[in-house]
């Protein structure tokens, strides 16, 4: 069998696994105008149908609904009545059916009150609407990275779907790509010059303008626009403001930024967040210095938006990521440095974060980033005289507000975090790391970096495994260095958190922006590509071949995939006629914690079955095991897993285990092998407090946490790489003195090792 | 004029326009070789690149060779008239407009422009006229509000009036609209339905100085001046207490504003000068300063 008919009959296979109610709809649930106590849920179908929308606490309990009894396709429910910043579960159907909803997967969560200072999160990304891999690598970078942590907010800077916003094209490469976020995270978007090719800001009609239900009376904060095509609203302590830099005119006495004036000298909040299209700063695949649009927003728009306070501004258009200094009134054309105020990086890890005046201050500076590097293909004609970081990479940028601190990281298309920022209003603290999305291993030493403004002359550090919910101290008090040596204790969380407040005013504080990971499960402990012991000759092992102690050093080693036949094999398998009917594999890996869940996942030609310490987990096509004998039926060619295969934890132990495979021919005469495989397990490990923590060294210690996030250029107390690894690279030492610099080495290995089979499978 | 012909042409050109995704230039390079090969249709792509991008010139000569090349497509003679009302020529600008109209097109961009070289050339009646026919088609802010000034200058009071009704109806209350509402109301004493109008943004958020100030100015115009004074005072406590911890230069304006209806002028100068100083001509600073300066005359 050949594998693009195993492809084929895969992409077949997954088709089939839609849930018929589903076909009907042509774009999945999706969210808009999100306030504290109201949520617009949309979808659309083929054919008109009334609208219903359940909702409830618990997937298990919808209780209530909000219906529309009018026949349509595009569907846009608005739920009210709702509690500030509470999750609800929801379903979304004609009244009769069930399209989607019900389960773990649907729920949306209501804005908090309006001001308030908890954590802000939003996701911001432009230029994506390809369709292609690299604006799925985007999301999943992001998704990845976020962890627990998603963003309540998803901040479109435009051109979401090329080449010219067509209905089909925002749903194949729109709605389709990120319905996953979708349904439980606002959409608020600008239109692009691409959604401009089939919707008109004027007569707020085309693909664009049905999609969004965006608010026009003011519906989410502000003041009322008028029209979809620029709004504002609030989030937390949060005013966004979103403008049409592509089909409303944008003259200074205009419309649009008359409303701009007005909406801005309304705003009681703290941080101004604007957004659009065309960026004011650009020397990406856009020029600021030669095209209309993007003069026009840095001349005419800029001077009322700083003037208002605003502290961030963001835009796409240009294909690339670019972030500025701390910027006020460089309005001028062609734009020079004199706009730069703080020519320093805004790094906590670097020069220390941007400072603005308490409050919301007019022309005290505003940070500028180009992120129209969502999908599509980047370029850039040199850099801009105003932007500390350039990269022409794809990736997507997530934004933390909290109280009086700002942050925003670019995550580029790989996971790799490749800038971050933060801008402080006031006197207070920032912690820069761990700063979330970490993966630190125990025992590891990692700074804890923070950075103050104002007065302090001791901080007190503490940690917290639940996000929060409690905390233990790390130190009482040690002096505001700025770093702090700690040995990352022996437990497991995904919702780590620092924090570093004033020692003698607990009021001043700042903690992580979201959580990081202590020994993160699941581990891959054998990833695709890794490099196995075989046998692949006519003579038989003999049936002791899968046990733990069976002596295998005499075997070859080889990486996989193994096999023959195909052409793709990384190692060459024995082709022998007539074909040897079964061929072995085996690989050995060390645990110091019990597995408390597994998963396979593999690439097989034909029959496969798979031992954990000589008990049989998996098998396919096999039927008996003995050396001579075939498979009991043909595989697809190169047949590939179509989702992770859960397996019985049970056969795992802790210390040294061994993973040993067959892979048997359909016949004598079949013309190819293919074996490769990846075992994924989560640890239980230590409950938190349980463990020990690790015990401060004093401030000034080596960290090497920095090896992770080398492409961020700011030392250590960053990524730690993907944890638990030996110091022989197997990926699966968690012992609590794992150090090495070996171990770190293997962990990058393993995360390319990662990248390389999610290639493989996509 | 073949229908199909202009049908096409506009498809194509949005689609071309569209196609590149590597910016300006690369849009326009992406263009060269159809135009070499004499594609009309890539021609007016450009020209539309051209004027979007502020090269008005650029955009008249490709529109123009499109015009020579495609003599009967309707989507060259609207960018040529567009990137010729740009460059002032009005006269023709107007003629192809006219041509694009007359063949079927119906973008309200062209009656936009039309209406606009009529203003501007003083023939308000025609304007109006086509104000109406583009409002129809498009019903932005600006062209509600552009109207709207058009039948003030018109001396049509009424109109005026009506067109901002259609505005708040049609652009849900938006705040430009229903400000302007308000003044026009005002200004013709009908001051019952201004202050509805007021009173009603004012229920939404009953701290919005901008909205205290305009209720202000309604009251004071009906002779109401204690009510005035009232919400005027209102104003300005609001603006003092969220300049304390916003200090923006928007709120700085509104608080100019506010001591000049208060008299207190000398003060109101001060602060509006200062903003103008440190944040130039924005929102009505110029307006107010020079309304300071006309009351300390």
């Amino acid at each position: 069998m050949k594998r693009g008919a195993s492809l084929a009959l895969a992409a077949l296979l997954g088709a089939s696994m839609v849930a018929p109610a589903a076909l009907a709809q042509d774009r999945g649930a999706y969210l808009q105008m999100g306030t504290p106590t109201t949520m617009t849920i949309a979808w659309s179908t083929a054919s008109a149908t009334p609208s219903e929308v359940r909702y409830g606490a618990s997937p298990d309990a919808l209780t209530e609904s909000a219906t529309s009894a009018a026949l349509v396709t595009q569907h846009e429910v608005r739920v009210t009545g709702l509690t500030p910043g509470t999750r609800y579960y929801y379903a979304v159907g004609d009244g009769s059916t069930t399209l989607e909803g019900g389960d773990a997967d649907h729920w949306f969560e209501t804005s908090p009150v309006v001001g308030s200072k908890g954590k802000v999160r939003a996701w911001i990304v432009g230029d994506s609407g390809t369709g292609g891999a690299r604006q799925a690598q985007v999301a999943d970078a992001m998704v990845t990275h976020a962890g627990a942590y998603r963003p309540d907010l998803y901040l479109h800077m435009g051109d979401m779907a090329y080449d010219a916003g067509t209905t089909s094209e925002f749903t194949d490469k729109f709605f389709a790509p990120y319905q996953h976020i979708l349904r439980n995270t606002v959409t608020w978007p600008t239109i692009g010059n691409h959604e401009g090719g089939s919707s008109d800001s004027g007569t707020q009609s085309g693909p664009y303008y049905t999609a969004y239900a965006l608010p026009r009376a003011a519906e989410a904060g502000g003041v009322a626009s008028g029209t979809e095509a620029y709004y504002s609203f609030d989030y937390a302590n949060v005013h966004f403001i979103v403008l049409d830099s592509h089909d409303s005119p944008r003259d200074p006495g205009g419309a649009m930024l008359t409303w701009l004036a007005s909406d801005l000298a309304a705003t009681n909040q703290d941080w101004v967040v604007a957004y659009f299209h065309h960026p004011p700063y650009t020397k990406g695949s856009h020029d600021s210095d030669s095209e209309g649009q993007l003069i026009d927003m840095r001349e005419n728009a800029l001077p009322i938006l700083e003037a208002g306070g605003v502290d961030l501004v963001l835009a796409g258009h240009s294909h690339v990521y670019e972030r500025s200094f701390l910027l006020d009134q460089g309005y001028e054309t062609p734009t020079t440095t004199a706009g730069i105020i703080d020519s320093s990086d805004g790094r906590v890890l670097g020069d220390g974060p941007y400072s603005k005046g308490d409050g919301l201050t007019a022309h005290g500076g505003a940070v500028y980033v180009v992120a129209g590097h969502g999908g599509t293909g980047v370029s850039a004609d040199g850099e801009h005289p105003v932007m500390f970081f350039t990269e022409v990479e794809n990736g997507s940028c997530l934004l933390d507000v909290q109280d009086n601190r700002l942050g925003l990281l670019n995550v580029r298309w790989d996971g790799v975090v490749t800038d971050r920022f933060s801008l402080i209003k006031g006197d207070g603290i920032v912690v820069g790391a761990p700063d979330g999305g970490e993966r630190l291993v125990p025992g590891d030493p990692i700074e804890i970096r923070w950075a103050t403004v104002g007065s302090i002359a001791n901080v007190k550090l503490e940690v917290s495994y639940d996000d929060g919910a409690a905390w233990e101290t790390i130190v009482e008090s040690t002096p505001n260095a700025g770093t702090y040596a700690w040995t990352v204790p022996v437990v497991g969380t995904v919702t780590g958190l620092v924090r570093v407040s004033d020692a003698a005013d607990s009021s001043v504080w700042d903690e992580s922006n979201a959580g990081f990971i202590i020994g993160e499960t699941p581990f891959d402990i054998i990833p695709f590509g890794s490099t196995w012991r075989y046998h692949d000759g006519v003579d038989d092992p003999g049936a002791t071949w899968l046990a733990s102690d069976f002596d295998d050093a005499a075997w070859p080693e080889g990486a996989a995939e193994l096999g023959y036949g195909d052409g793709d094999e990384a190692m060459t398998l024995l082709d022998a006629d007539p074909a040897i009917p079964t061929v072995y594999f085996r690989q050995r890996v060390s645990l110091d914690f019990p597995v408390i869940e597994a998963s396979l996942e593999m690439i097989h030609d034909d029959a496969i079955a798979v031992f954990v310490n000589g008990t049989q987990v998996y098998s396919e096509h096999v039927g008996a095991l003995d050396h001579a004998e075939y498979a009991a039926e043909a595989s697809d060619d190169n047949e590939l897993s179509l989702a992770p295969i859960s397996l019985d934890p049970s056969p795992f132990v802790v210390g040294d285990n061994v993973v040993a495979a067959l892979v048997k021919q359909s016949s004598a005469t079949s013309s190819d092998v293919s074996f490769d495989l990846a075992l994924t397990v989560t640890l239980d490990l230590p409950s938190p407090g349980g463990g020990g923590q690790g015990g401060g060294a004093g401030a000034g210690g080596a960290g090497v946490g920095g090896a992770g996030s080398g492409a961020e250029g700011e030392g250590g107390g960053g990524l730690g790489g993907q944890g638990g690894l030996t110091d022989d690279g197997c990926g699966c030492r968690l012992g609590a003195a794992s150090a090495e610099p070996r171990a770190l080495a293997a962990m990058v290995a393993l995360l390319l090792l990662a990248e390389r089979r999610r290639r493989r499978r996509s | 004029m073949r229908t199909n012909l202009l049908i096409a042409l506009g498809a194509v050109c949005v689609a071309t326009t569209a196609r590149a995704h590597d910016g300006y230039h690369s849009d326009i390079a992406a263009l060269a070789g159809p135009i070499e090969a004499g594609d009309p249709v890539a021609l007016v792509a450009r020209a539309g690149l051209h004027r979007r991008a502020g090269h008005v010139m650029e955009a008249y000569v490709d529109a123009e060779n499109a015009v020579l090349a495609a003599p009967d497509a309707a989507a060259a003679y609207l960018e040529r008239g567009l990137a010729l009302s740009l460059l002032g020529a009005g006269a023709a600008a107007e003629e192809d407009l006219d041509l694009y109209l007359d063949a079927g097109g119906d973008a309200a961009e062209a009656l936009v422009a039309k209406a606009k070289l009529a203003r501007e050339g003083g023939r308000l009646g025609v304007a109006r006229v086509l104000y109406d026919a583009a409002i129809e088609r498009a019903p932005r802010p600006d062209l509600i509000l552009e109207r709207g000034e058009l039948d003030v200058a018109l001396g049509d009071l009424d109109a005026a009036a009506s067109g901002y009704e259609e505005g708040m109806k049609r652009l849900a209350g938006a705040h430009v609209v229903r400000r302007a509402l308000v003044r026009l109301e005002t200004r013709r004493g009908a001051f019952d339905r201004a202050l509805t109008l007021a009173d009603e943004a004012l229920s939404a958020s009953p701290t919005n100085a901008e909205w205290l100030l305009e209720r202000a100015d309604v009251r004071a115009a009906r002779g109401d001046a204690a009510l005035a004074r009232t919400d005027r005072e209102a104003a300005l406590a609001e603006l003092d207490a969220g300049l304390a911890r916003r200090p923006t230069e928007l709120r700085r304006v509104l608080r100019g504003r506010a001591l000049l209806s208060l008299g207190r002028v000398l003060e109101a100068e001060r602060e509006l000068a200062g903003v103008m100083e440190r944040a130039g001509p924005v929102a009505d600073v110029e307006a107010l300063l020079a309304a300071c300066r006309e009351v300390a005359r």
